[in-house]
């Protein structure tokens, strides 16, 4: 075959240009640490590693709203909590009151602290989270229970999503301060209470300690009903930290530039271009049948 | 005496014969760097012969004429026509690329995440002026990178467009030379001329036409060449140009390419190829097509996002509006994507509840909103899914091109070296013939020298 001059120097311009391209691929791999920089290196790869940020925004939004849930399922706990303590103070009044040894200014005085244990009971359940009232189901701009004790608030509830599959509702603050769905209403046992202190009406007593017993464990339950949710939201906080952080595994694994590999590759390149462009000298050497 | 008179002619002969042969090799060498150049031979012609008398012996020339492959012309045609396509298609795509995927975090699809984020925020609590505000802020950046998409996209399909016409510009000039260089040809063919000057004019436009169009180069009389497309309408035939038009419809947002001849009907091309068929496609298929896909991912976004927020109802109680205004269909729905203004003023009117007594707590409207995150919208995928197969399809489109454009790159490399290897000029064995040349010139030399000798002892013979 014969082979011509400007074909000659066409074909090691061409060669040296593919090096050089193959080898800026490869510094630009080591230098950015990545396969692939746009969706036309690797389509397959990037379909991918856009599929897992997809899930990790996801699952973060997620983390976000666990945390928020967190601090406010945290906040009824604890306000249950005191209410559920006042109530069993109001319990043990109401049980000491009862037995008939007590005078009616004893009673008096016990209708005092009623009072007081009502308007804890009350500011319990007026609870705020970043401004807004736990115990007020959607009616969460205005107090769910009244200065009369009286419920307020909606039966409404909203339910917030943790994860994909696994929501929180809100606490009723209508079951466990309004009364709802047969349940006692701790306000109302607690105003009935103390009118019949100050009434001195001993024999209502005994059927108030009934109702206050059963509020509280109506409370304590509301409790462990917070304490459940509670776990429900770890358990999605925990799901969506995994998700993350598998998915920065994978997308690691899927982008990740293989240093060792690609430094060796410019190396060969190198190489090769080093010997292309030295062929490309020689070349010169040949010229000498011109001197013929 | 005559009979060296004879001797003198052929001497002269011989020294014109290769004066001619050392003017081609100078030519050749002059010429082994300019593209295009077919390396020329001036063959010698024996004068005479046995039949013949001894007045008309001696050597002669030929015209000169080049050297070419003509079976692999075709060969590099095609190949030409593919590189070209490849090569602007892989371009041009690429700037669907960079405007659907700027950067990690800067695409459309980064913001719905965002957006949709936004919602799950805001769900857990629905009332909070804070977090309605960044949920309308999100919904406002999702509908400006929607804008802004669509915006580049149009400005570079327009690019595209331009610099197709250009090509059919510089083409149609380029049909019409060859369609003049064709007739001189012919001319000087029909002389007896080879004319391997021109003929080397013509290729280097015909390698430029192949470049620009697929073509089929079909040779016809008297060195003339026929420019064919796959579809078998002549550009070139017989020293006539036919005129290559483009026309844009805009309800299609597509351009198409014909064929005209004179006054005659435009005969539509497909399969265009070449650079011309690169940016056709381009501006039709990834363009045009990308185009449709995000006006059609816009449109379905806003109609199930304002399905949702009609239904719901607003911190004051009343139903929602529709959240983002865009045009009654699809058409041009990416470029007017925009959140309802009174919405975008007052956050108020966030349809956050599912009813009207379950605001302002009430987060069933978001749920519903949320939902559409993954729901299935009229081409079966989510906003999501679409997004994303956009960028894959672009991506695949390119890799695919790039892919193409290396092994037609290396095809045609391989047929030039070959086209070469014939009529490429080899500076080596242009040395050697003019070491050869020279050589024969200085034995010619001698033969008029030794003749001149002869007539002088002759001449003093007499004297």
């Amino acid at each position: 075959m014969r082979v011509t001059d400007q074909r000659r120097y066409t074909q090691l311009v061409d060669r040296i240009r593919t090096q050089q391209s193959r080898l800026q691929k490869s510094i630009d791999e080591v230098s950015s640490g990545e396969k692939f920089t746009k969706p036309s290196d690797n389509p397959a790869a990037s379909a991918l590693v856009r599929r897992l940020q997809e899930s990790t925004a996801r699952h973060e939004g997620y983390l976000n709203v666990a945390t928020r849930m967190q601090g406010e399922y945290e906040m009824a706990e604890s306000s249950i909590a005191e209410a559920s303590t006042a109530m069993q103070r109001a319990l043990d009044v109401a049980m000491q009151m009862s037995n008939g040894t007590y005078s009616d200014e004893n009673l008096k005085a016990a209708a005092e602290e009623v009072a007081q244990i009502f308007e804890m009971v009350r500011q319990s359940a007026n609870s705020q989270y970043q401004g807004r009232y736990i115990f007020g189901g959607v009616k969460e701009g205005t107090p769910p229970v009244d200065a009369a004790g009286v419920f307020q608030g909606s039966t409404d509830l909203r339910t917030t999503l943790v994860g994909d599959h696994a929501s929180v509702s809100q606490m009723s603050g209508a079951d466990l301060f309004g009364g709802a769905g047969g349940a006692t209403n701790p306000m109302t046992a607690l105003s009935e209470l103390r009118t019949a202190l100050n009434a001195g009406d001993r024999s209502a007593l005994g059927g108030l300690v009934d109702r206050i017993r059963s509020s509280v464990t109506q409370l304590n339950l509301g409790r462990q009903r917070t304490g459940h949710v509670l776990q429900t939201i770890e358990h999605a906080r925990g799901f969506a930290d995994n998700v993350v952080f598998q998915n920065a595994a994978d997308t690691d694994r899927a982008q990740s530039a293989d240093i060792a590999q690609a430094a060796s590759r410019i190396q060969l390149i190198s190489t090769s271009l080093q010997a292309t462009t030295e062929a490309a000298s020689r070349l010169r050497n040949l010229e000498s049948i011109l001197k013929l | 005496m005559s009979n060296l008179s004879h001797i003198l002619q052929v001497g002269r002969g011989a020294l014109f014969s290769h004066q001619r042969r050392m003017s081609s090799i100078q030519n050749n060498i002059a010429n082994a760097s300019t593209a295009g150049y077919r390396r020329q031979r001036t063959d010698y012609v024996t004068l005479g012969g046995q039949l013949t008398q001894n007045s008309v012996k001696g050597v002669s020339t030929r015209e000169a004429d080049s050297i070419r492959a003509p079976f692999l012309a075709r060969q590099l045609a095609q190949h030409r026509g593919d590189l070209g396509y490849h090569t602007t298609r892989a371009t041009m795509d690429a700037g669907v690329e960079a405007t659907l995927f700027p950067g990690p975090g800067q695409d459309i699809g980064a913001q719905v995440d965002s957006f949709f984020q936004s919602a799950r925020q805001l769900s857990a609590s629905p009332s909070s002026e804070i977090e309605r505000k960044e949920f309308l802020q999100s919904a406002e950046e999702l509908a400006r990178r929607f804008r802004q998409t669509d915006a580049s996209l149009r400005a570079q399909q327009n690019d595209v467009r331009d610099q197709a016409s250009e090509m059919v510009r510089d083409l149609n000039a380029d049909l019409k030379r060859i369609a003049e260089l064709d007739q001189s040809i012919s001319g000087e063919v029909a002389a007896g001329k080879p004319a391997p000057n021109l003929i080397d004019e013509r290729d280097r436009l015909v390698a430029k036409v192949s470049e620009t169009i697929k073509v089929d180069v079909v040779r016809g009389d008297n060195g003339t060449v026929n420019l064919v497309t796959p579809q078998g309408r002549s550009l070139v035939e017989g020293g006539k140009a036919r005129t290559v038009e483009m026309s844009f419809d805009a309800a299609s947002n597509t351009v198409s390419v014909g064929v005209r001849s004179g006054a005659g009907a435009l005969q539509p091309l497909s399969n265009v190829g070449g650079n011309l068929g690169g940016a056709v496609d381009s501006h039709n298929l990834t363009f045009a097509a990308q185009m449709k896909n995000l006006d059609t991912l816009a449109f379905d976004f806003a109609q199930a996002v304002n399905a949702v927020h009609t239904a719901g109802f607003d911190l004051n109680g009343n139903a929602g509006q529709a959240f983002f205004t865009v045009p009654g269909t699809s058409g041009g729905a990416a470029a007017a994507l925009a959140v309802n203004s009174q919405v975008a003023r007052d956050h108020r009117l966030l349809a956050t509840a599912s009813t009207a007594a379950s605001s302002p707590g009430g987060n069933g409207a978001l749920l519903s909103l949320i939902a559409v995150q993954d729901q299935a919208l009229s081409q079966g995928a989510s906003l999501g899914g679409g997004l994303r197969s956009m960028v894959t399809t672009v991506g695949r489109s390119i890799a695919n091109s790039q892919s193409q454009l290396e092994a037609s790159s290396a095809s045609l490399s391989q047929i030039e070296s070959l086209d070469a290897a014939v009529s490429g000029v080899s500076l080596e064995e242009e040395m050697i013939a003019l070491t050869q040349v020279q050589k024969s010139f200085d034995a010619a030399m001698k033969l008029l020298k030794t003749t001149d000798e002869i007539f002088e002892t002759l001449m003093s013979l007499r004297r």
